[in-house]
């Protein structure tokens, strides 16, 4: 590239754009019911310019950050009109949220492939520490006994499909079925835990996963592409949703979701 | 909260209005974004390598060997199956290269070599 479109390309951002649309939402539906390549180049054009004041840590105006919180809240509608109600529902939070904790739909959990073959592998771990009479309240899969257990043999690399089935981490994370949407863009790899109490009958189980709801920074270079209609992908950087913290439109937060289990 | 509500309203119509049959609607939330690595050459065949980025908040990468050059939708899908793929899993080590034999693409870790950056740039040897 030569050296002055480099230069004017670095100075994108130097002066202000008074151009700022307020109004993010109506433009996105524009593109999605109309095609209209005026508002996606509108939209993408101020999404560039908002990055390059990002990467200099500059300030946005009070319209830039409206942009930036009503992008988001977009987002929640079009999450929840593809019917993926967690990612719609972190996003939404995310900028309205005021780090406050989140509780979401167990059922995204606890119908993934992962998490369901992990649940088995630690209630059979559960059920060998009873027999032995060892403690077994309190169950985490990075837990390095139970990641060296027989138990998790069935969950590792290797043995499983990625798309179909997902697999556990050397840390003892899940990484998510990739072909489970929903849970991948609510969360894609996480720790499950568990508290058992021994009953009459058997056991009661009562699952928990935790996670932080953050993005990466520039440095990171990754972009999200968030399709409007067909032909139309608007680029996201992620860099540029983690800078809302430092300018306080978003707030960093914990996630959580619980669901209780009886067994044999 | 009124705000909220005002703004559901009118984007459920604009939504709703898709249903009439306007644009043509993609059926993903967040789409996978894929990028051609490269094309390699075995024993006179030529494989096609692509680099997977999935996820919203949370990415993963993942390695993906066509025989055919493949295309993908707005939504990351492919028009064919790859015949092989590989995830970079960051808790097993730093990536150093990836190796193709036997029509099957495998990701290499090392605890000596400093993290790749750009995952496009990965070295691969072809056996």
């Amino acid at each position: 590239m030569p050296i002055k479109k480099l230069i004017s390309t670095g100075n994108s951002c130097l002066e202000d754009r008074e151009d700022i649309t307020s109004a993010p939402l109506w433009h996105i539906g524009k593109v999605a019911v109309l095609e209209s390549q005026e508002s996606f180049n509108l939209l993408q054009n101020t999404i560039d310019y908002l990055t390059c004041k990002g990467k200099s840590s500059r300030t946005f105006t009070d319209n830039e950050k409206e942009f930036m919180k009503e992008l988001f809240e977009a987002l929640w509608w079009g999450g929840k009109y593809h019917g993926f109600d967690e990612a719609a529902k972190l996003a939404n939070h995310y900028v309205n949220g005021k780090g406050k904790i989140l509780t979401i739909n167990s059922e995204v959990y606890s119908k993934s492939a992962i998490v369901s073959d992990a649940m088995l592998a630690m209630k059979g771990y559960i059920s060998e520490l009873h027999s032995n009479k060892k403690p077994f309240v309190e169950l985490k899969t990075n837990n390095p006994h139970f990641l060296r257990s027989v138990h998790v043999k069935q969950l590792k690399r290797g043995s499983r499909n990625v798309n179909r089935q997902g697999y556990i981490l050397n840390n003892g994370a899940l990484l998510v079925e990739q072909s489970n949407q929903r849970l991948k863009n609510a969360d894609h790899r996480f720790y499950l835990g568990v508290n058992t109490k021994k009953t009459s009958g058997g056991f009661v189980s009562r699952w928990k996963v935790e996670s932080l709801y953050d993005f990466e920074h520039f440095s990171k270079g990754h972009i999200t592409d968030i399709p409007l209609a067909k032909g139309f992908v608007l680029k996201l950087p992620d860099g540029l949703s983690q800078y809302l913290t430092d300018i306080s439109v978003a707030k960093v937060f914990t996630y959580t979701s619980q669901w209780q289990e009886n067994w044999k | 909260m009124i705000n909220m509500k005002i703004k559901f309203l009118f984007f459920y119509v604009l939504i709703s209005s898709l249903f009439i049959g306007c644009a043509e609607e993609v059926d993903c939330f967040v789409a996978d974004s894929v990028a051609k690595v490269r094309a390699v050459s075995v024993n006179n065949k030529t494989y096609y390598v692509y680099l997977r980025t999935s996820g919203f908040s949370e990415k993963e990468h993942f390695y993906e060997l066509y025989k055919n050059e493949p295309k993908f939708d707005d939504c990351g899908k492919s028009n064919s199956r790859p015949i092989s793929e590989a995830h970079i899993d960051t808790t097993r080590g730093n990536m150093s290269k990836l190796i193709i034999k036997d029509s099957q693409i495998k990701v290499i870790y090392s605890k000596d070599t400093p993290q790749i950056v750009n995952y496009k740039n990965v070295q691969i040897d072809a056996k």
